[in-house]
């Protein structure tokens, strides 16, 4: 029998396989080439700065050049000697800013200013290029200068290049499909954005030329010549200073410009995050999802979409945040959503919803156009917060019958009560609504009811719902009929009684307004109780669930299925009471009878009409009225 | 077919139609995320609006999503079952009517009614929801979104009935039929179920491993990742993990809001309390008072009662007499809502055993910080001595103390005929809560209320009134009050504000007359310089402003202040709540004339006298503008309209000698007159064709704005206009004069004409 024996064997790797795959979904787009290899810029920066101490200028130059297709990186950092080369720029993970990270623990080497974490931002180049080229002078051996080109990545070349200056130049020659990135105004647009936070100055002529005929670059051409707002302790006016947080957020926006701005963290203390929100001018609706968040850690753009750092009843707001403790994920297109984040948010919610409060007390025009640009949003906003809630409540305005009103006036224009309507069109609802001299808040609004019902309940003012039964018991006031004469409440109750034993019940109320005699009210718990309990309901629904609904509904009194309140409070109504009394007065009321009984009918628009009379006999005896009047006139 | 693929495809053809129907397709999209991450205040302002959308434009299946996810949000994670449960039955009734019956949401409409019985009283109604639920599951297939959700239901029920083996079982009967179906991975509410029925059964071993087996909760949305993460809670005590049970143990504040985690949350800290993490406080017993509460507005009467039996076991142990009794009452007014009360006797009869022990004990008679050691010591106080007025206060006030302000209110109210500060405590406290309408009727006998008291009652009511908004009666009732003590100076100033917000200026002046040599200048004499500038009382605007040093101008005491004292601008609030500046010039402290014309499509201001509040809305922009800053007032009345009317011309710039020309005219006949477009705009020259010449030489353009008084003729203008721009090398163009003016050819040939040239 063979024996078997087991060996160790070492898992191999397809480099080009990996090489197509981390190109292919590590990055979601090629502009992150331009990103990681600023960021590499930089950090060859900061490394000359750690190791070789202060003496040297340091500056990135990005150059577009669209005759050539060619983006261009070059910085005045550390360089690479030939073994740096092979160790760390042409290993993939291996990047030397984690070696030297680990020891930013060292007093002397500084504060969190390296950006590069992965080893992984060198591979972006190939993503976008047919051909990289590198020529790097080394601050250790200054007397050489080498070149390194590759083209995909999974071989390269490397010989000793003509004397350069110490520092990196990298090339990138385009692929076709990413030509747009020799666009020089277009890369400049995006370090506007993207490299906005960085310490050395990063320059981005837009004319190549410039740098090619020697011609200095003014430390005020670097596209991040102006510090952000919250890392600006220059001394300045209040109304500059705003001035320019504003030009700064109006980098971050395209489809918006910023109405205001409201700072993120107080430079005298060490909040979690740092950085600036803004209120975009532009008109929102209440589920409006503007919010657009641009994040930087280490002073590099990590997302330009956190929208989920702020709340979502924030969809007119952007921000652009700085902060440490946020950890991207592999990427660096995203965050890690851990304690840091969650702590992140709150800081954000609590810095939007303090600096609106500040923004109402002390710029109230700007609040005010806040106010208007974003009134639905708001609405909805303070139902989520407290604080916002005392803020809005009383500014905002509600959509009501009377056109857009805060809720002071409402209350004003209401004698003490709010009325609020969730009506579908055509039902008693809005016809009670049109005859009542007072504003109804239009619940089917954004955000309306809640915040209205909130406001009400907070000052103890009774909100009357139209359509709901409590809404019905607040506004018609029954009237009992030992309170009219004698006879009087039984002969209105017959007078109006249905056409042909409908059930509709006549109840006498009093209700505003006086000029409305009657109104028709279904009840539509009865209407629900009388479906349930139907026969055909034990065909549409199955026997379990109609049992439990049946539990329900037979803790409904029944009772007809509408109602008719005859208004005591309009004088006609009043009148015919008196007359209907008494059988010799009574005869004399049938004129007025056939005029108002069809009336009730007609006013009516939906299926509670049909129980007391269809539209077609309510207009025949309205026809048949106005022909005895005109064959009784003289 | 499935829930979601519908939902997609109506999504997308709404987003094909009109802006209603866009609109509509947005909050479909929000509102299942809104519900089941507990962002329910959205899902309250969002239902109203989608719900008229769908109804507008007919989409009933749209109209039984809307109302399914209304209730998941308040019956499924709020645990709400008042109303909700007649909404529960008429969606059930909608869901199944012809045209919804073929929705895939329909069936879910009948777990939400199942739900909400489970909330009222679980235990009592088992029966009919394992009913519901096995008839459910037979009309679907594990491919159904809502099959994980309706088999959850069903273990509820046997949980509720303390049945976990059965639901254990039912659960494994559940995962076969699934993993047939090729769903192979176990909902979430299965592997939730399973960890609690598993803890129940003293396996919390192997409960602690299904719930670590669900990785990423937050995925689920935060409504399960609070419930996952509260089942760990239980399952950490079960295991004696105390410390790590403490930790994961969420703050009241996190779950508050949101009925659903309420009861485990009430089960967990009481197991904290037992095994000693977490201290057994009056602080505690508020909490779970303020839970109780919510579960029975709710109409979760099981867990009402639950929770108050949980209060009054916990009240017992730290020997809070009066407290337990309290909450045995409430246990018992519960119970009586239930079908099965006698699930909860055993319970009951341990507290009340626990009690009889604790009413043996002495009660310590030195009055204490803490509410529940005084309600007992003043409990035992009554046994004493009759209630005198103090210790009623001291009851109240410590019924406040451990949450019990309804029953703080009813003690005042049974007592407060007796002793007026109780009646007055009562009123305060009446006031807090907003209910006016007891304040009134508190006030309906106020003859027998003492001078000390009376005062104190009037100013509560006063302010109950002006919450109200109801200003005249609030005036009325301060008027009164003065007429008796008229020293009151505070209600006086009140009586001053209430008529000004209600526009009755002569009753504001006379109460600030009154008030102002009792208070220092400065407090009372701008508000008077406005109110006496509304009347014009100029003797009354002279005697404030000589308090205030102002410079007073010459003339007759009484005669109206008419000086030139600088540009301001007037903030104007218009009927529909907008906001209008104007610019004006100060001819008074507090009185302007407005010399701005506004458009025509604006309310008119143009000569207007008013009066405004003497408070500089753009105080806050001084110390920029420095010597440029002009102040903004916001105008409370216009004591003499300007009646006038504004029309808007446009035009060729004829120059500045025929422009001058014009403007004396108009100034001849007192007519406003505005250039409101700066020199140097142009547009070109409309008698060239444009399709001729690519660039038509450009022309000076003007606008302006004219005001007449509004009895003015508008032919007249427009006459006179006609007469003095004869000679203009291009008309000045105002179509809206010519209508006014009846010239309706001319006003479209204007119209036309500027559309063209645009100038």
């Amino acid at each position: 029998m063979a024996e078997h024996s087991t060996t160790l064997h070492k898992t191999r790797v397809d480099l080009e396989g990996l090489m197509k795959v981390l190109g292919d979904h590590l990055y979601s787009t090629p502009m992150v080439a331009v990103r990681e290899l600023v960021q590499n810029a930089h950090d060859s920066c900061e490394r000359r700065r750690i190791e070789s101490g202060a003496g040297f200028e340091p500056r990135i130059i990005v150059l577009a050049d669209p005759s050539a297709h060619t983006l261009t990186i070059e910085d005045t950092g550390a360089g690479l000697t030939d073994d740096e080369i092979r160790r760390y720029l042409a290993t993939v993970g291996a990047g030397y800013t984690r070696t030297l990270r680990q020891r930013e623990a060292e007093p002397e080497v500084g504060s969190n200013s390296l950006i590069g974490y992965f080893g992984l931002g060198f591979l972006s180049a190939f993503v976008v290029a047919e051909r990289t080229e590198v020529w790097t002078c080394s601050y250790q051996q200054p007397e050489l200068a080498w070149r390194f080109v590759s083209r995909d990545g999974q071989t390269y070349t490397l010989e000793t290049g003509s004397p350069r200056p110490v520092g990196t130049r990298v090339t990138l020659h385009l692929r076709e499909a990413h030509r747009a990135l020799a666009n020089p105004l277009a890369v400049r647009r995006l370090l506007i954005r993207y490299a906005c936070l960085l310490r050395h100055p990063i320059f981005c002529p837009l004319d190549v030329s410039m740098v090619a005929s020697g011609l200095g670059l003014a430390e005020g051409d670097a596209v991040n010549a102006e510090p952000p707002p919250w890392r600006d302790d220059r001394e300045l006016a209040p109304l500059r200073r705003r001035k320019l947080a504003l030009e700064f957020a109006g980098r971050f926006e395209s489809d918006f410009e910023p109405l205001c701005t409201i700072p993120i963290g107080d430079a005298s203390d060490q909040p979690e995050v740092r950085g600036l929100l803004w209120i975009q001018d532009a008109t929102t609706y209440g589920s409006s999802d503007n919010r657009r968040v641009w994040v930087f850690v280490r002073g590099m753009m990590i997302t330009d979409d956190a929208r989920e750092l702020l709340p979502r009843w924030a969809g007119f707001v952007g921000a652009a945040i700085e902060g440490l403790g946020l950890t991207p994920t592999a990427s660096r297109e995203d965050l890690q959503r851990d304690g840091a984040y969650d702590r992140a948010a709150a800081q954000l919610l609590d810095a939007l919803v303090e600096g609106l409060g500040q923004i109402a007390s002390e710029q109230p025009a700007t609040w005010r156009r806040i106010l208007y640009r974003h009134n639905e949003a708001l609405l909805g906003a303070a139902i989520c917060d407290a604080r916002l809630f005392a803020l809005i409540a009383e500014q905002a305005t509600i959509p009501t019958s009377q056109g857009d009103l805060n809720l002071t006036r409402v209350l004003e224009r209401s004698q003490g009560k709010i009325y609020v309507s969730q009506a579908q069109r055509g039902g008693f609802e809005e016809l009670l609504f049109r005859a009542l001299s007072v504003p109804v808040v239009q619940a089917r609004r954004y955000g309306a009811l809640a915040i209205t019902r909130r406001w009400a309940e907070q000052r103890g003012v009774p909100l009357v719902m139209l359509g709901t039964e409590r809404g019905e018991q607040a506004l018609f006031r029954r009237v009992e009929d030992h309170e009219l004469e004698s006879g009087a409440a039984e002969g209105l109750r017959r007078a109006f009684a249905a056409e042909d034993g409908g059930e509709v019940e006549v109840v006498l109320s009093r209700f505003a307004p006086a000029h409305l005699p009657f109104v028709l009210v279904p009840d539509r718990e009865v209407e629900l109780k009388q479906r349930i309990e139907a026969d055909d309901a034990d065909r549409r629904i199955s026997t379990a669930a109609l049992g439990l609904a049946r539990l329900f509904t037979q803790t409904i009194a029944a009772g007809p299925p509408v109602r008719l309140h005859l208004n005591l409070d309009c004088r006609v109504i009043a009148q015919l009471g008196e007359r209907l009394g008494t059988p010799e007065r009574a005869t004399a009321a049938a004129g007025a009878l056939g005029l108002l009984r069809p009336l009730v009918a007609l006013l009516s628009q939906t299926d509670e009409q049909q129980r007391y009379m269809s539209s077609e006999a309510a207009l025949t005896q309205i026809c048949e009225l106005a022909e005895r009047l005109v064959a009784s006139a003289p | 077919m499935n829930i979601w693929a519908w939902v997609r495809e109506t999504n997308a053809r709404l987003r094909r139609g009109e802006p209603n129907a866009q609109r509509l397709a947005q909050l479909i999209d929000e509102l299942p995320t809104a519900a089941v991450n507990e962002a329910h205040e959205r899902v309250d302002s969002m239902v109203p609006e989608a719900l008229a959308l769908a109804r507008e434009l007919d989409e009933p299946w749209v109209q039984l999503f809307v109302r399914h996810w209304n209730l998941q949000s308040r019956v499924l994670h709020r645990r709400s079952a008042g109303d909700e449960l007649r909404e529960a039955v008429s969606l059930l009734d909608f869901a199944s009517g012809t045209q919804t019956q073929a929705c895939p949401q329909s069936v879910c409409a009948v777990q939400d009614l199942a739900v909400c019985y489970a909330i009222r009283d679980g235990p009592g109604y088992v029966p009919e929801r394992l009913a519901v639920a096995q008839e459910t599951l037979t009309r679907i297939d594990p491919s159904w979104g809502c099959f994980d959700c309706i088999s959850a239901e069903y273990v509820s029920a046997l949980l509720d009935d303390d049945k976990p083996e059965q639901a254990l079982a039912f659960i494994d009967r559940q995962a076969k039929i699934a993993a047939e179906h090729g769903e192979l991975e176990p909902g979430f509410n299965s592997r939730l179920n399973r960890a609690r029925a598993l803890t129940l059964l003293d396996q919390a071993a192997q409960a602690l491993e299904i719930v670590d087996g669900i990785r990423d909760p937050a995925h689920y949305g935060r409504s399960r990742q609070m419930a996952h993460r509260q089942c760990r809670v239980a399952i950490l005590l079960k295991l004696g993990r105390v410390d790590e049970a403490l930790a994961l143990h969420p703050p009241l504040s996190a779950i508050i809001d949101t009925g659903g985690h309420l009861r485990d949350w009430v089960d967990n800290v009481a197991g904290l309390i037992d095994v000693g993490a977490v201290a057994n406080t009056a602080q505690l017993g508020r909490d779970l008072l303020v839970i109780q509460r919510q579960f029975f507005a709710s109409s979760a009467y099981w867990d009402t009662a639950r929770t108050a039996l949980t209060g009054a076991r916990l009240a017992a142990a730290r020997g809070a007499r009066v407290v337990t009794r309290l909450l045995l009452d409430e246990v018992d007014a519960a119970r009586g809502q239930l079908r099965r009360p006698e699930l909860l006797a055993a319970g009951r009869r341990e507290v009340e055993a626990s009690l009889a022990t604790l009413e043996r004990d002495p009660i310590s008679i030195e009055p204490s910080d803490d509410p529940e050691r005084e309600l007992d010591r003043l409990a035992h106080a009554d046994t004493q001595d009759p209630d005198p007025a103090d210790h009623l206060l001291a009851r109240a006030a410590a019924l406040r103390e451990i949450g019990r302000a309804d029953l703080a209110r009813t003690l005042l109210e049974a007592t407060s005929a007796a002793h007026g500060e109780v009646r007055l405590e009562l009123a305060r406290t009446l006031l807090a809560a907003h209910d006016h309408a007891a304040l009134d009727q508190l006030f309906v006998d106020e003859a027998h209320d003492d001078d000390l008291h009376w005062l104190s009652l009037r100013w509560v009511l006063g302010q109950s009134l002006r919450e109200r908004g109801l200003l005249e009666r609030a005036i009325d009732l301060d008027r009164a009050t003065l007429a008796r003590v008229p020293e009151a100076y505070p209600i006086r100033l009140r009586l001053a504000e209430a008529a000004r917000a209600h526009g009755d200026w002569a009753t504001a002046l006379d109460a600030l007359e009154l008030a102002a040599p009792s208070v220092p200048p400065g407090t009372v004499d701008w508000d008077r310089i406005t109110a006496a500038t509304v009347l014009g009382r100029w003797a009354s605007v002279r005697a404030a402003m000589a308090r205030l040093g102002l410079e007073i101008p010459g003339g007759e005491p009484d005669a109206p202040i008419t000086a030139r004292l600088g540009a301001i601008r007037c903030e104007f609030i218009e009927p529909d709540g907008e906001r209008q500046r104007c610019w004006a010039v100060r001819t008074s402290p507090c009185g302007a004339r407005v010399i701005e014309i506004s458009l025509p499509t604006d309310p008119q201001h143009f000569r207007d006298q008013v009066v405004f509040e003497p408070s500089d809305l753009d105080a806050h922009l001084r110390e920029q503008a420095q010597d440029d800053h002009c102040p903004c007032f916001e105008v409370v009345a216009i004591t003499e309209p300007g009646d006038t009317r504004a029309f808007l011309l446009r035009g060729h710039d004829p120059g500045p000698a025929a422009f001058e020309q014009l403007r004396e005219q108009l100034r001849d006949r007192d007519y406003g007159f505005e250039r409101i477009t700066s020199a140097g705009r142009t547009a070109a020259d409309p008698r060239v064709d444009a399709n001729a010449d690519p660039e038509p030489p450009q022309l000076p353009t003007v606008a302006v704005l004219i005001a007449i008084p509004n009895a003015t003729d508008p032919a007249e203008l427009r006459e006179l206009l006609r007469v003095t721009t004869a000679g203009w090398e291009l008309p000045l163009l105002a179509p809206a004069l010519d209508e006014a003016a009846g010239a309706m050819e001319a006003s479209e040939r204007a119209t036309a004409m500027l559309q063209r040239w645009r100038p």
